[in-house]
């Protein structure tokens, strides 16, 4: 074989490989100028056969989701108009600090004192809470029962203290209350707006 | 490619003859035994006496003729190729038309293509140990025969020559006589070599020469490296043309192959283009449907989450419902003075109030649970008639929440 190609390349030169050269070469001309355009079809062919896919099994569950979804709805409303809205927990939080203080201070509860327990979890709905710490006597706590049950925004006590206080000036008894407030924050629903899809790529 | 040696066999001749006619018998019975194919090509490797060897430079010789290396006339010779317009020395092999259009004869009543006829020497080039020496020679013995081959550093064949029965016995004087003969600029810088001689010349020749003996190789593996070495003969017959086929037929089957791959992609990026087409009409069609499902699914999503938030929150205890369940177990003038709700454990503590009497008043609420007396807190220990007591409630609305409200809800 050595022997044989040393030969064939003394007496012919180059000469045999221009046909081997010039078929390899047209090979990888066409391949060079047709693979991309190849790739892309194949490419996008795929992506659209899958974008296919989802949007069925989306069609296959909607009639299931679209029940529930009038079934949530009723009750949403209600939720949503008593809820803390807002596209982040945090603000909801600082929202129903600033709420709380305004009702307690209405009621005429004194020394009070606001925290918020660790950071808010940012979701679609998610459950607030805040420490309060404030004195006052003790008419006061069905007053401020009552006003939680007809607030605008739902609260609800779920841990409470209460310390009758000493007191020096001789007036009626006072007492100090520790209460830990929950409240829930929302998401708005956004607006549906329909995107429309490009005529082609 | 992988060449293998499928059979071999080493035939002693009856006597030192110059008639192949014995040789041409044992041939014949190889051919029938092992079924060699009419017209296979066949090398012949051929000792000193048959093929001859000398190195030759055509621009350093241009004044002489290839024949003043041989006794014989040109046309009376077959040569190796000569390689036109090479600066560099190389090795002719020369053999006389006597000698080669007998083997041809022989070849062809065998039915053999006869390709090549290549020296003996060749077998061993390139075989010698690692060396400074700029020459090696090499006494090589088969049977009662000896030949003495010379290679320069490079591994071309200076000279083949077979040594005659009168020169065996001063054998040292021969390989002397032979370097200086050589036309080359020879100098003493060269290493001898021996392979199969009889001991007792070797040991003639180790007065006068340096002697190492080189490793037996079996005729097998020289055979085969030289066969595929591309080392050349005399060539009698082309064999590169079929290679040349070969490339062309191969370089044909691949431009076939290649455009059936391409006719095959071809037509697929054809179904692939009217799928695409086909998917995006579809596509278009039901965006809007897309897109109002999906935000459907979107917003029962925010609701069931927001469902869920509002239910964790309304199973949590409601304190001041507690407040309101204890506030009348308490009996005039008992007042309270502490309480506490933390989850479930509730402590209430007051003056004017007997611990054993609260107690039994907070035991006959249900919903109140394993109620026991405990120390009152620091503030109130100076007062008289303190109470302290400690116990949980049932959740009485968690447990109905449970019961009522289905799994999937929750």
């Amino acid at each position: 074989m050595k022997r044989d190609l040393v030969r064939a390349f003394r007496h012919h030169g180059i000469r045999p490989l221009v046909i081997p050269v010039l078929v390899v070469a047209s090979i990888l001309l066409v391949v060079a100028q047709n693979i991309d355009g190849y790739l892309t079809h194949q490419e996008e062919a795929t992506d659209l056969a899958l974008r296919l896919e989802v949007m069925e099994s989306t069609f296959q569950f909607s009639k299931i989701i679209e029940e529930k979804n009038e079934l949530l709805k009723p009750e949403y409303s209600q939720i949503q108009a008593r809820a803390f809205l807002s596209g982040n927990a945090e603000i909801s939080v600082d929202s129903m600090q600033n709420h709380l203080t305004g009702l307690l201070q209405s009621l005429y509860f004194e020394n009070i004192q606001l925290a918020k327990l660790g950071p808010a979890q940012n979701r679609n709905a998610a459950v607030l809470a805040v420490d309060a710490k404030f004195t006052g006597v003790p008419q006061q706590l069905p007053r401020l029962e009552a006003a939680l049950a007809v607030n605008q925004k739902a609260m609800r006590v779920n841990r409470l203290q209460i310390k009758a206080l000493k007191d020096a000036s001789g007036g009626g008894p006072r007492i100090e209350i520790n209460a830990r407030f929950l409240g829930l924050h929302l998401v708005p629903v956004e607006p549906k707006i329909v995107k429309p899809v490009p005529a082609s790529r | 490619m992988h060449w293998v040696c499928l059979r071999s066999v080493e035939i002693p001749l009856s006597e030192i003859t110059q008639d192949f006619s014995e040789i041409q018998i044992q041939l014949q019975q190889l051919t029938a035994s092992w079924r060699i194919p009419n017209g296979a090509p066949v090398s012949w490797v051929l000792p000193s006496d048959i093929v001859g060897a000398f190195n030759f430079c055509k621009q350093n010789d241009i004044a002489t003729d290839i024949s003043s290396f041989s006794p014989f006339n040109l046309n009376d010779l077959r040569v190796s190729e000569l390689i036109k317009n090479s600066a560099m020395y190389q090795t002719i092999y020369w053999t006389h038309k006597d000698w080669s259009n007998e083997i041809a004869r022989i070849s062809e009543q065998l039915n053999w293509t006869c390709v090549e006829f290549f020296s003996r020497a060749q077998l061993f080039i390139k075989i010698f140990p690692k060396q400074e020496s700029e020459y090696s020679l090499l006494l090589e013995g088969h049977g009662l025969d000896v030949s003495l081959h010379i290679y320069a550093f490079s591994g071309s064949i200076l000279r083949t020559t077979k040594v005659s029965a009168n020169h065996a016995p001063d054998l040292a004087a021969f390989v002397k006589k032979e370097v200086k003969s050589l036309p080359l600029k020879m100098t003493n810088d060269f290493q001898l070599f021996v392979l199969n001689v009889d001991p007792e010349l070797v040991q003639s020749l180790q007065r006068d020469f340096k002697v190492e003996q080189l490793p037996l190789n079996s005729s097998i593996a020289l055979m085969s490296r030289l066969l595929l070495s591309s080392e050349e003969g005399i060539e009698l017959s082309p064999t590169y043309g079929s290679l040349l086929s070969r490339v062309n037929a191969f370089s044909l089957a691949i431009a076939i192959a290649a455009s059936a791959m391409f006719s095959i992609a071809v037509w697929y990026d054809g179904v692939l283009q009217s799928d695409i087409d086909l998917n995006r009409r579809q596509l278009r069609k039901e965006t809007a449907r897309f897109q109002t499902a999906k935000y459907v699914r979107a917003e029962t999503i925010k609701m069931a989450d927001a469902v869920r938030a509002k239910q964790s929150i309304v199973v949590e205890p409601s304190s001041f419902k507690l407040l309101a369940e204890v506030l009348p177990a308490l009996t005039v003038p008992a007042s309270l003075s502490y309480f506490d709700q933390n989850g479930r454990t509730l402590k209430i503590a007051g003056i004017q109030g007997e611990s054993e009497a609260v107690k039994s008043s907070m035991e006959k609420n249900p919903i109140f649970l394993d109620v026991h007396i405990t120390v009152a807190p620091e503030e109130l220990k100076a007062d008289k008639q303190v109470f302290s007591l400690e116990f949980l409630w049932r959740d009485v609305d968690r447990e109905i929440h449970e019961a009522t409200v289905p799994k999937a809800m929750k």
